[in-house]
């Protein structure tokens, strides 16, 4: 006690003036003020971890918004009414009843319907529209995506149809062979420029060509392949070539 | 009024390691959400690599609620989770407590409706939505945790 007072009074020698009352009421003060100082100090330590949060959502928002667009095709997404400029298209693209057909190249059910669609084309030509879209199905089928690639990557040297037409017709070849080794071979089949072809196969304009399609189907609730789009309405898959026939010739009349 | 006031006063300790992973799996689980939300409303891919029956998912009639999608709705509740997690750590109140407890078990409720219409609705998965359920669900069983150990013996 005494050793305190002792040091307090060589601290602040000029507290010796004052009586005990006005230390005590001093001291008092001096603890107020740290207080005030520390509460101050905790208030902008909240106000700053406040702020420190919500920079972090706004940015963590921010930043995932952004990746996300720069993911988007650049490419319009075709409704399944419209044809685009983009679209492969066999018949007349002028024609008043266009056939929209999703499709996956690895999908057996869509390799039986090419003969049947094939026909089709060949017996109405220039009356109807017929358009192909990519609607690869990735999780069962491991080649969908490199072949309606190929495809594409065909279309750029205006083969689309004749890769298309392969495409189904080995469909047992590639799926169980060497896809890569076997594209090439394909591509050299049908003339096209070997070195350009790999590169398209590989390219963004072609990889947004496959995804547009796809998103577009996604958008029209395709959920299998082959799906059918009769002018713009889902059809149920026709059992029979004479039903798919039946089906078109309906729709003509109906336009006419 | 005097019930709210006393659960304000009350006041709980030693919380610091229960919420501090609140937080990151809350911030975690906004990322998830923001993601969903994003490719839904930009129509982007959404990279379905691990299982790829996803887009059957997130296109099914389950993905959206009054034309908003599940996502969205997600992004705002993780938001509001890791909001009221940092109110709990700013200011120990047991009342902050109970209004993060109810709302992650509302999340953790929701969280299991939704792995079960995946399950045996829509037959089909998604990572993001799984990886955003497993989230709720271990958030709920982090502050069940911290109910058993900090609050229960020593509030009650």
């Amino acid at each position: 006690m005494v050793k305190y007072k002792h040091m307090e009074q060589n601290a602040q020698p000029a507290q010796q003036d004052l009586t005990k009352k006005e230390r005590k009421q001093l001291r008092r003060q001096q603890k107020e003020e740290t207080r005030a100082q520390e509460s101050k100090k905790r208030k902008v330590q909240r106000l700053g971890m406040w702020l420190l949060a919500a920079l972090a959502f706004a940015g963590a928002g921010g930043g995932v918004v952004w990746l996300v667009q720069k993911s988007v095709p650049d490419l319009p997404v075709a409704g399944p009414a419209e044809i685009l400029a983009q679209d492969q298209v066999k018949g007349s693209d002028q024609a008043r009843v266009v056939l929209v057909e999703y499709g996956d190249f690895q999908c057996p059910a869509c390799a039986s319907f090419y003969p049947v669609v094939k026909t089709l084309t060949e017996e109405f030509r220039d009356e109807i529209a017929i358009v192909y879209r990519h609607f690869p199905l990735t999780s069962v089928h491991a080649k969908a995506v490199i072949t309606a690639r190929a495809a594409e990557a065909a279309a750029l040297q205006g083969k689309f149809w004749e890769m298309h037409d392969l495409l189904f017709e080995r469909q047992r070849e590639w799926v169980q062979g060497d896809e890569q080794e076997l594209l090439v071979q394909y591509a050299r089949e049908l003339e096209l420029e070997e070195e350009l072809f790999l590169e398209d196969l590989n390219s963004p304009a072609v990889r947004d060509k496959v995804e547009a399609d796809r998103v577009g189907g996604l958008q029209a609730r395709v959920n299998s392949t082959p799906t059918f789009f009769l002018n713009g309405e889902r059809i149920q898959n026709p059992r029979s070539y004479a039903e798919f026939y039946d089906l078109i010739v309906a729709a003509l009349e109906q336009e006419n | 009024m005097t019930l709210l006031s006393q659960l304000w006063n009350r006041k709980i300790e030693k919380v610091v390691w229960y919420l501090v992973p609140v937080l990151i799996f809350s911030f975690l689980g906004f990322l998830d959400a923001a993601y969903l939300t994003a490719t839904h409303y930009l129509q982007a891919p959404v990279g379905c690599s691990l299982i790829a029956e996803c887009d059957t998912v997130l296109t099914s009639a389950y993905a959206e609620m009054f034309g908003i999608p599940i996502a969205l709705f997600g992004a705002l509740y993780y938001t509001a989770l890791f909001g009221i997690t940092l109110a709990l750590l700013d200011a120990k109140r047991l009342l902050v407590f109970m209004v993060l407890g109810l709302a992650s078990g509302t999340g953790f409720l929701v969280s299991l409706v939704l792995i079960g219409i995946q399950m045996f609705l829509l037959e089909a998965y998604c990572q993001f939505c799984l990886l955003s359920a497993g989230i709720s669900i271990a958030i709920f069983l982090i502050l069940f945790l911290m109910f058993w150990k900090r609050v229960y013996s020593r509030v009650f």
